[in-house]
Parts: structure tokens; sequence; C-alpha cells
């Protein structure tokens, strides 16, 4: 379960071959940790060992054979592979009905914190600097529990020396405290900031700022954001009209606006957008895209359901889980942009199915 | 906003707008010269046409559920379900003496409207037919985003004999938008009776549409089907049969058991030999009856539910893809959306314990019980709102009445004569 992380070796800068040597025998070691520890995830694993024939001590040695477990279950079930008292991260729940419960022991937030540092590191540079933060102050408090939006402005907390929540809540939910974000940059003074705001919350406040002037940030700046896309989609809002009403106000190159996937079920392991647009893995993670109709892995090109796989998760079977969104890999090594490994791009949620039958579900 | 009205099939003086069509069909003489007879053997010729191997039919329209359509076409069937409603089908002909001086006669109602759903579009042929063979005019609304399956039986119908072509010009096929709301109305407005079939959006927006009051609605909504099973009451060409009633139309028929009760104990031989019976034979189906491709959410949703079953304390036979799965539980789950052939098998001791789990939108029950369990469940059962207990291999088989609705009584009104002494 230890030497996670290897010293002097960047989160990308892996060949795929050691990689899979790698990512294969922590991913057994995991699957056995938490097979011994969660009964429904021993459950999960001895049906996928009898319908493959898999025998029970084998070791995986290919990866895109990994058992995984879709997504929803976390919403459904009490899933957790420690009986200590444990900290919960809920899923935001902005367009669906419940939330995701995912559990977190002390030492996944630690392997988080390092998986995320790492990663950012390599896209903004490790210096810490002040951290504007367009959410409210509230979202991060609380010891035992953390929702989606808390959970990601706490990931990237360690590239902080200082933070500035510039939201309030208002009649309508959250909104721009324009007398925080005054201080904040009186503060700041024209040093290079980071700033984070779930993906809709920063459009909003960046309306509503549209009429400020003077605003003026360091050009080594960025924004990070992060969440989904259908509140904006919803008003026509694409990704390069987001991206101007974001730098536009502050005079930033529109590359300083970084969209980041990530998921609530495998908080530390983000997404980043590189230069080229796509998305990048570490070593200690993997994504598989699975096809329609068979579940088995696509190839490069070809669109799927996203199998996110991670060696972090020590709480709870988060390790490999089978989203609902979809995404296609581009590369399997050699991004324009000097990172190696599999790079992928996401295409949103996987549309609802239409009606094809005259079945109808129970009703009682 | 304004949409062009597509008309596919229509008789020369139906012109070109829908109204047109409507007024054509209205005009039309009462009695079109065809009988009952010369109709009933037109769609047989029909049938038979369609059974071919060179049949044109068979290029033209998807293949799923043709078999049964052409079954359901025969002279024999149709005479059949029309003999379940009416005591005397020469009534379709003539007068025909009911006792204490009176006659009976069943003339058509008249013009016909059917919502065809985009879904299941070979299901409105059904009630199409019937309507044909009781001498209604019909109009037949495909969805703009359909195929048109309806047309290419019309040309095969007008070439067969000269009363398939009376019957042929009867029908007008038209498609719009399912936003057109004039269209819509126009339709709604000129029916004699109204045929929906689809989801619950499509059938509930035709029921909103104005119409006159005397007009006759039939509703054919979604349904969910079950089957209830004795496993010393079936052989093992009964369980094969069972299967595929599950597996065909991918399991998304309304006729389609998503749960399979069987009367045994869990732990029982006799329940662990049906179980896996059932499996293997639920695979061999699933091989030989192709399945419409996964969307994403249809695919996720089979690893999900096989998950949710696991951890609900079942127990799961499945292949290693997607094709089928088996699921063994003490009580079915609602939240395991039993489709694309993902079946639940819920043990039961007694009749008792079936009762309070059939669906209040139950349509089809498929049973294999000894002779007297037979009568006492579906005594009880029918009280409970199922509509049909077929046997295992009739289960997808259209039957009149459907859904517990007699399709002939609606579509002839009865006219009661006191005669001469």
């Amino acid at each position: 379960m230890n030497n996670l992380f290897v010293q002097d070796v960047g989160p990308f800068s892996m060949r795929p071959q050691e990689k899979a040597a790698f990512l294969g025998s922590r991913l057994s070691e995991l699957l056995e940790y938490h097979v011994e520890r969660c009964p429904q995830y021993a459950t999960l694993v001895a049906d996928w060992r009898r319908t493959g024939g898999r025998e029970a001590d084998n070791i995986v040695d290919n990866i895109a054979d990994y058992p995984f477990v879709p997504v929803s279950l976390f919403k459904e079930y009490d899933l957790r592979s420690s009986r200590e008292e444990l900290a919960v991260i809920q899923s935001s729940s902005t367009t669906s009905t419940s939330a995701a419960k995912v559990y977190v022991d002390k030492e996944s937030r630690k392997r988080q914190t390092r998986s995320a540092n790492l990663i950012l590191a390599d896209f903004i540079g490790a210096e810490r600097r002040p951290y504007l933060v367009f959410d409210l102050e509230s979202t991060v408090r609380g010891t035992k529990g953390f929702s989606a939006r808390g959970a990601a402005i706490l990931a990237l907390a360690h590239m902080a020396n200082e933070f500035h929540f510039v939201m309030v809540e208002g009649d309508n939910g959250p909104e721009i405290d324009l007398d925080a974000l005054s201080a904040a940059l009186a503060k700041i003074d024209g040093r290079p900031f980071i700033a984070y705001g779930f993906t809709y919350l920063l459009y909003q406040a960046h309306r509503a700022m549209s009429e400020l002037s003077g605003l003026e940030a360091h050009p080594d700046s960025v924004f990070l954001h992060s969440g989904g896309w259908k509140k904006l989609t919803d008003i026509a809002v694409d990704k390069p009209a987001f991206n101007a009403t974001v730098a536009e106000p502050w005079r930033l190159a529109h590359e300083r606006v970084i969209d980041f996937y990530g998921m609530v079920e495998q908080i530390g392991i983000v997404y980043p957008d590189c230069p080229e647009g796509v998305k990048h893995v570490p070593y200690w993670a993997d994504v598989i895209m699975r096809r329609a109709d068979t579940l088995e892995p696509a190839e490069p090109g070809e669109p799927g359901l996203i199998q996110l796989i991670s060696s972090l998760p020590l709480a709870a079977p988060n390790h490999s889980v089978l989203s609902e969104d979809l995404g296609c890999i581009v590369q399997t090594n050699g991004c324009a942009c000097g990172r190696s490994g599999t790079a992928f791009v996401f295409r949103g949620r996987a549309p609802r199915s239409e009606t094809r039958g005259c079945s109808d579900v129970v009703r009682r | 906003m304004s949409y062009a009205v597509d008309i596919r099939h229509a008789p020369d003086a139906a012109g070109g707008s829908l109204e047109e069509a409507v007024a054509a069909l209205r005009a039309r003489a009462p009695d079109s010269g065809v009988g009952f007879t010369e109709r009933l053997e037109a769609l047989d010729r029909l049938a038979k046409g369609i059974l071919e191997p060179s049949s044109v039919i068979r290029r033209q329209v998807p293949a799923q559920g043709l078999a049964y359509l052409a079954t359901f076409l025969q002279k024999c069937q149709l005479e059949g379900l029309i003999r379940r409603e009416l005591a005397d089908p020469r009534s379709l002909s003539e007068f025909v003496s009911v006792g204490s001086r009176k006659s009976i006669r069943h003339v058509p109602r008249g013009l016909v409207c059917h919502w065809v759903a985009g879904n299941v579009p070979l299901l409105a042929l059904f009630s199409w037919a019937v309507s044909v063979v009781l001498g209604n005019r019909n109009l037949v609304r495909l969805s703009s985003r359909q195929e048109d399956v309806v047309s290419p039986f019309l040309e095969a119908l007008a070439g067969g004999s000269e009363a398939g072509a009376g019957i042929a010009r009867e029908t007008v096929v038209v498609s719009f938008p399912t936003d057109h709301a004039d269209a819509h109305r126009i339709m709604s407005e000129a029916a004699d009776v109204r045929i929906a079939w689809g989801g619950r959006e499509a059938v509930t927006a035709v029921r909103s549409l104005p119409v006159p009051w005397e007009c006759e609605d039939i509703v054919f909504g979604p349904r969910a089907s079950l089957a209830v099973i004795d496993p010393a009451a079936i052989d093992p060409k009964g369980i094969g049969r069972l299967a595929v009633d599950t597996a065909v139309f991918d399991q998304l028929a309304c006729s389609s058991p998503q749960c399979i009760f069987v009367r045994a104990g869990r732990d029982s031989e006799r329940f662990k030999r049906f179980r896996d019976d059932f499996s293997r034979a639920f695979a061999d189906a699933a091989n030989n009856y192709p399945r419409h491709p996964l969307d994403f959410s249809e695919t996720y949703t089979i690893g999900l539910d096989r998950a949710r079953a696991l951890l609900e304390g079942g127990e799961i036979a499945r292949d290693d893809g997607t094709s089928w799965t088996v699921a063994v539980l003490d009580t079915p789950n609602d939240s395991v959306q039993c489709a694309n052939r993902f079946v639940q098998l819920i043990p039961f001791e007694s009749f008792s314990e079936v009762y309070p789990l059939i669906p209040l939108n139950v349509q089809t029950v498929v049973t294999q019980l000894a002779a007297d369990d037979l009568a006492e469940f579906t005594e009880q059962a029918a009280h409970f709102g199922v509509c049909r207990f077929p046997k295992p291999g009739e289960g997808n088989n259209f039957e009149n009445p459907w859904d517990g609705v007699g399709l002939v009584s609606r579509l002839c009104r009865s006219v009661l004569r006191t005669d001469a002494i």
C-alpha cells in the first residue's frame, strides 16, 4: 500500500509499460485490501471472478479487465472499507436527485492532497500563491464531511499561502461579494494568484463582475474550475465563451482559464486540460473508455463510458468506478505538450435512453 | 408555427392536405362494397405474402414482430378473436336474431384515427387490422422521426386482390411532427374512434386533444408483465418458450415478463434446477434473437442493476458481456430495470405471496401451473388487474381482448332492431 508516489518521477513521465507494471501491482493489492474490508465490494468481486473464470488469487495483469463499481452505487449504499470514524464527501447534487456519499480516512486524505499537488504543480507550478476562492467560506467548514465543492476547494489548498473567499450567500444562492473581492485584491497587490470556482459559480460571479472596471491580474495568475456544464449548456454558453467571460475582465489570456475534470468518487485525481486541450492521466491512475452495448474497452478515438481508476482510496472501494460520463482516448502516448501516457477528452454526461418499447416500470 | 403534413399513402381523391384527406375518408360511402369475408380473405392473403421468404415487406420493415403480425392476420386468427366478442359474426353483414323478436347488426364506427408510437410502430398494425376487418376507414399518423412501416403493407394489400385494393383505399397514412398541434387537433376532432399506442407521454398527449363527446378512445399505454411458474408443471420445452417470451423484443414489450415468480423455496433443489435450466434457455434465446445495440445509458444500467441485485442479497447468472442476466431475489427489486434481457426470479410458496406484488400497471402474467392452481391463481389475480394469462410461448401473441379492452365491440356500433312479426 506504500510507495505510491515515486521520487523524482513526474506524474506524467512514466513510460506506458513501466506504468502498467507499477499500477497493476498496486491495483491487485488494492483489490484484495477492499475485498477483505468491504463486504459489498467482496460480493461484487466474487461475481466478477465467477463470471470471468478468474481465480481468487490471480494478479490483475491487464488493467482493462479491472473490475469497477458503478458510481450510482455510492448514492444508494454505504460502501466503506474501514470501521474507523471517517469523513464523508458528498456530491453537490445540483442536477441529480440524490447525492453520492464517499468515505475518506486520514491516509487517503494525505494521498489525495499529495496527488492533487503533484498534478497541479505539473500544470501551474509548485510555488504557493494567494488563493482566490469563488465560493462561500462555509463550503469548507466542518470536520466530518464536505460537499464536492468543498473537497475541490481544499484539493487546491496546498498550492495556497493565503485564502480569500469572495462570495456570500445571497437571496438566490451564492453571489459575488465585491467588498471581499476588493479587499483580497488589495492584499494580493499584483502578485500572481490562483483562483478556483465551480464552473457555474465562477461564470455567475464573472457575469455579475462584467461592469467592474480596473480589474487586473498578474499574467501568471490562473483560474481553475471544475464541475458540470449542464446549467451553462442550457443557457448556450460554450467553453470559448466561458473562458472569455472569466479571463477578459482580468486582462488575462484565455489559456489561463483551465477546466479540470474530476469526480467526487475520485477526489485527489484532477484532470486539467493541457495546452493541447486534452487531459492526461498520472501514473498512479488510469482511465478506460467502455463501449456502449458490450462494456468492452474502446479503441483510441472511440467514445466510451469513462472508467476511472485510482490507487489512492483506502476508506471505500472507490478506486475503480464506472461513471455515467463519456470520454474518448485521443493519445496513448506522447502529447505535443510533452506529457507521456494516455490522454483523453471529456464528452459530457451520457444522454438518457430514448423510450424504445411499450413496457413500463413497475407501479405499486 | 406551421408545418407541412406529409401524406404518405392516400386514395387518389384525398388531395394533398390533412383536411382534404379527412374529408375524403369521411365522404366515402358507409358501405364500401367490400364484405366481411372478403376482408378476412384479403388480410389472410397479406399474411401469407409476409411469410414468404421472397416477401418485399420483409425487406422494407423491421423483422422483429413480423412473424407475430403475420400469424395475427390469418383468417382463422381474426375470425377467432371476433367470435370472442360477437356471438354470431354474421351480424357484421346482416341483422341476426338474438331472440325475443330482436335482431342485432354490427356496423363500422366510421373514421378510426391511429396514433402510432415511434418506439413500437408495428403494434399499430394489429389494431388497424381489426378496424379494417370491421369495415372502418382509417387515418394513421406516424411520428415524423419514424420509418413508414404501414404503407408497405397497404401496397402489398392493394396488389393482392380487388378487395385488398378496396381496403387500402380506406386508409390514409400521414406523418407530422409531435408538436404540430393543429394537425393533432384536426385528426382528433374528426375521429369516431381514437387509438393511441405508446409511452405514458404519448398516450397522455393524445387523450388531452379536443374530441367529440361520442368518440370512443382505445389507449394502449405502457404496461408491466410477469410470469408465474410451477417448476413441477413445466417441461424443458416450456422453459425454452418462457425464455423466448422474455428475451424477444429485447424484453421491452408491454407483455415481456420482467419478473418470474417460481413456486419453490429458494434453497430447494426444484428451484435451483429451474434457475439453471431457465438461465441456459435464456442465454440461448439471447443468442438466437438479435437485440438492438444498447446505448451508453442502457449499457451502464445493466452493470448497475447487476450490482444492485447482488447487494440486495441476490445471486445472479449472467454472461461476461451484457447479453443476459438472471437475478434471483427474495422479493422484486423495483429499482432494477428489468429490460434488455434482465429478468428477476422470485421464489414463492403460496399464491398469497404473489398477489400483493402484482403491479398496478400489470398487463400479462405468463402462467404454467397445474389445472387447479391455474384456476385458483387466475381467479384472484384477475382482480388485481391482470389482463391476460397466456401459456409460455404465447406471451407476446397479440390477442383480443388486449389490455382488458375488447377491440371488436369498441370498433363497431351495435344496432338493435325489433323484428317484424
